[in-house]
């Protein structure tokens, strides 16, 4: 059902405002929204300004702390501090100081985590080098050496022989090996330079590689192979040595997390009462708050701000009230299902309750076996147990525990097991409770357009209700029992032709008769009642809607079928290269078809509620109520 | 020419036709999500759950031509069981039974498809919001669901 609510308004002095909103944040129970007033009283707050430049300030500790984490020393003992009211009572000045005490820390941190990251790439960069040199470590030159005429040039070829031959027959030159590392041979090669451009090539083409380390040898200011792996080496030391410092630094700086994270939900609290003061009117030397809390909250937040006033506002026509739902623990989860659709109007019913009867079954005939209905629940309810989630996550996850018992119900009804999977695999046969509906699915069909009547039937109703609430029964009578009873009729009218003519008969003439009330003259009065027989078509389609149930149902039981099919190709537990196979194909394909069955049934599930179910009485579009409150990270 | 009046063939030549139109039209209808999401998980990657769900959609099409598939061949002894003899007009009965969901689920998964691509953009701006989208891209399943349907229907109902 909806919470009733109250808007209220609430005056303190200017000095105590900003403790007095944190005291409202603390509560977590009154949603403030902007003030109106008539006379334009200065706007004086610079809240605005406040909040964009603490934000900013957030995002630097919240990049710190997740530096902070990654060197936090393993073995040291879990510290996960819960903040505790006590700390985050601590008033908006020492938030403040912290901020300027806290801010060169965030600054320093971010900057050494990008130095480390700098200096690892340096050494990694040095170790390919030193790498890469090791094999000219005999050669006691410098690379590209140059005299007057000659030239020097260095690197690794896979066929020395044929080099050697080839390039002393065509060139002048001299080649020296200068170590053998594997099939690769690492040598220099002497030449005119009169001839550099002809040699390149030529080498070029014979798989001969050229190694040059100009880059490395301005770097590191030496020249010869040995000079450069020693200096790299020393500098890899010192690389290592300053890493080590800053790992040092980080490591002693993660006793500070708790601090931060302390400081970063505080300082998140902080920014949401700004964004809140953007709200708040502001005179000389008072604040104005006003906001909306549960009726029945009303009476405790009067005591606890005694003596500070709460003024009941009285709640203007035009004006919606935000909207709370309250349903018993078995309808919360079905909440969901509408407000993925949007809550209801402040004065519309929740069709929750109702909505969620209806979501268990539809699921349950959709999905329909006891196998994936019972890992559903399963699988659902041991992580809600396992990590505790709240709001919208709990919300999902217990839907799909309900939704598993509902789907283990009716395939104990249609008798499916994971499919056929134990008449496939070990020759057990277990008869449905009711029909099997690959073997007889016409009364499997009738039955799902039953359901749908069914269904639609319970919409009219909400909508007579909201009718009779109104005191508008004319309308109940005309709008919504005539649609009943046409239904009704027709559902009758195959087991009873008689009375189902008769019903359908009666409620249809009472449509005629009342369907052209608003019309003027008599004659489109008949016009329009005659006409709205034509609604018929509409209301058959919803119901045919339905036959995706019998679809659907099958879908789950064959696909199961299928999977099973193939993982007896192997003969199943007669030997073991099949037992293997069966336990292969079994997991993989009916975890893959519990995904994709149970995508289907929530979505079509959502469907018949927000196209057949809705399109009888709900409209929606309500605002979700969110009340100022703390946010612990 | 004795094989297109053959009632197997005939029988399976339908199945392969439900199974193929349908299977490309899934590939086609995921695919055309997949490249919409692509754009969306470049800045939002953490979109990724919502937008899997969106890409999933235009792929049940080709899960009922296999289903169709699979309902004729166990009806007929291709899977599980001896292989019956069909008549010519037996074997042309399921061949015309596998038209709905060959076409039907063709087509459908390409429409279906496009509606879910343009849901992407609701997970880009309202992501909260997941659910309506997928609703729009299951309007358009609703008629793939009810040629499934037929196609199951008419097959269940042949006698041999």
């Amino acid at each position: 059902m909806i919470v009733p609510m109250q808007k209220i308004q609430i005056i303190s002095l200017k000095s105590n405002s900003k403790d007095f909103l944190s005291y409202l944040q603390k509560l977590g129970i009154v949603q403030l929204e902007p003030t109106n007033f008539n006379d334009e009283s200065q706007f004086i707050n610079d809240a605005n300004k406040k909040s964009e430049q603490l934000s900013e300030k957030i995002l630097n500790c919240k990049n710190a702390i997740n530096i902070l984490k990654t060197y936090k020393p393993k073995n040291s003992t879990k510290t996960k501090e819960t903040i505790t009211n006590s700390d985050t009572k601590t008033s908006i000045k020492s938030i403040l100081g912290d901020i300027v005490s806290y801010k060169d820390d965030f600054a320093q941190i971010i900057s050494d985590n990008d130095e480390i990251h700098s200096k690892t790439q340096s050494i990694n960069y040095l170790n390919a080098s030193i790498k890469t040199l090791t094999p000219y470590q005999n050669w006691n030159a410098s690379f590209n050496h140059t005299t007057k005429n000659c030239k020097i040039i260095l690197g690794y070829t896979n066929n020395i022989d044929k080099l050697r031959a080839n390039i002393e027959d065509n060139f002048n030159a001299y080649l020296q090996e200068i170590a053998k590392v594997d099939s690769l041979t690492y040598l220099a090669i002497t030449y005119f330079s009169t001839d550099s451009d002809a040699i390149f090539e030529y080498l070029k083409a014979q798989d001969f590689t050229t190694q040059d380390f100009t880059d490395l040898q301005d770097e590191l200011n030496c020249t010869t192979p040995k000079d450069l792996i020693k200096t790299a080496a020393a500098k890899i030391n010192s690389l290592n040595i300053d890493i080590q410092n800053l790992r040092d630094k980080m490591e002693s700086n993660t006793n500070k997390l708790t601090e931060f994270s302390k400081y970063l939900s505080k300082s998140t609290n902080l920014l949401a009462q700004y964004q809140t003061m953007q709200m708040i009117i502001e005179t000389e030397s008072t604040c104005i708050f006003s906001g909306w809390i549960e009726a029945s909250k009303l009476e405790s937040l009067t005591r606890k701000l005694n003596p500070i006033d709460v003024a009941v506002i009285p709640i203007e026509t035009d004006e919606e009230p935000p909207v709370l739902l309250k349903n018993p623990w078995i309808v919360r989860p079905f909440e969901l299902i509408t407000e993925l659709y949007g809550l209801p109007k402040p004065k519309e019913t929740d069709p929750d309750p109702v909505l969620s009867f209806f979501y268990f079954i539809l699921f349950g005939i959709m999905l329909s076996d006891v196998g994936y209905g019972a890992l559903l629940s399963i699988i659902c309810g041991a992580v809600v147990w396992a990590i505790k989630p709240k709001g919208t996550m709990y919300k999902i996850l217990m839907l799909m525990v309900f939704c598993g018992i509902s789907s283990i119900f009716w395939g104990i009804i249609f008798g499916s097991y994971f499919g056929d999977f134990f008449t496939s695999a070990l020759n057990i046969n277990i008869n449905p409770l009711w029909l099997n509906p690959m073997d007889n699915p016409m009364p499997f069909l009738a039955f799902a357009f039953a359901v749908g009547a069914i269904h639609i039937i319970a919409g009219l109703a909400i909508q007579a209700f909201a009718y009779f609430k109104q005191g508008k029964w004319l309308d109940a009578i005309a709008d919504c029992f005539t649609w009943i009873f046409i239904l009704i009729g027709i559902g009758v009218a195959f087991i009873q032709p008689k009375i189902g003519m008769i019903t359908t008969g009666s409620a249809a003439s009472v449509l005629v008769l009342t369907q052209g009330r608003s019309a003027k003259n008599w004659f489109m009065k008949l016009f329009k009642g005659i006409g709205s027989l034509y609604g018929i078509v509409a209301y058959l389609s919803d119901i045919l809607s339905y036959s995706r149930l019998l679809a659907l149902g099958l879908s789950t039981g064959v696909i199961a079928m299928v999977i099973n099919a193939m993982g007896m190709l192997g003969g199943g537990f007669t030997n073991v290269t099949g037992a293997i196979i069966l336990t292969l194909v079994f997991i993989v394909g009916h975890v893959f078809n519990l995904a994709i069955s149970t995508l289907s049934a929530f979505v079509h599930s959502s469907r018949l509620q927000y196209v057949e179910f809705f399109s009888k009485f709900y409209e929606g579009g309500g605002k979700p109520f969110s009340p100022f409150k703390e946010q612990h990270k | 020419m004795d094989i297109f009046t053959n009632g197997q063939f005939l029988a399976i030549l339908g199945a392969a036709i439900a199974v193929i139109l349908t299977g490309l039209g899934s590939a086609r209808g995921v695919g055309l999500v997949g490249e919409a999401a692509s754009g969306l998980i470049a800045e939002k990657p953490e979109r990724f759950g919502q937008a899997l769900l969106l890409q999933a959609l235009p792929g049940t099409q080709g899960i009922y031509g296999l289903l169709t598939a699979f309902v004729m061949l166990n009806k007929i002894g291709i899977i599980g069981g001896a292989t019956l003899e069909i008549s010519s007009l037996t074997g042309l009965l399921f061949l015309g039974a596998c038209l709905p969901i060959a076409l039907v689920g063709y087509y459908s998964a390409i429409a279906q498809a496009r509606a879910a691509a343009s849901a992407i953009g609701i997970i880009d701006q309202k992501p909260e919001e997941v659910a309506k989208g997928m609703t729009f891209a299951a309007m358009v399943e609703t008629y793939a669901v009810l040629a499934l349907l037929a196609s199951i229907l008419i097959i269940l109902g042949i006698t041999i």
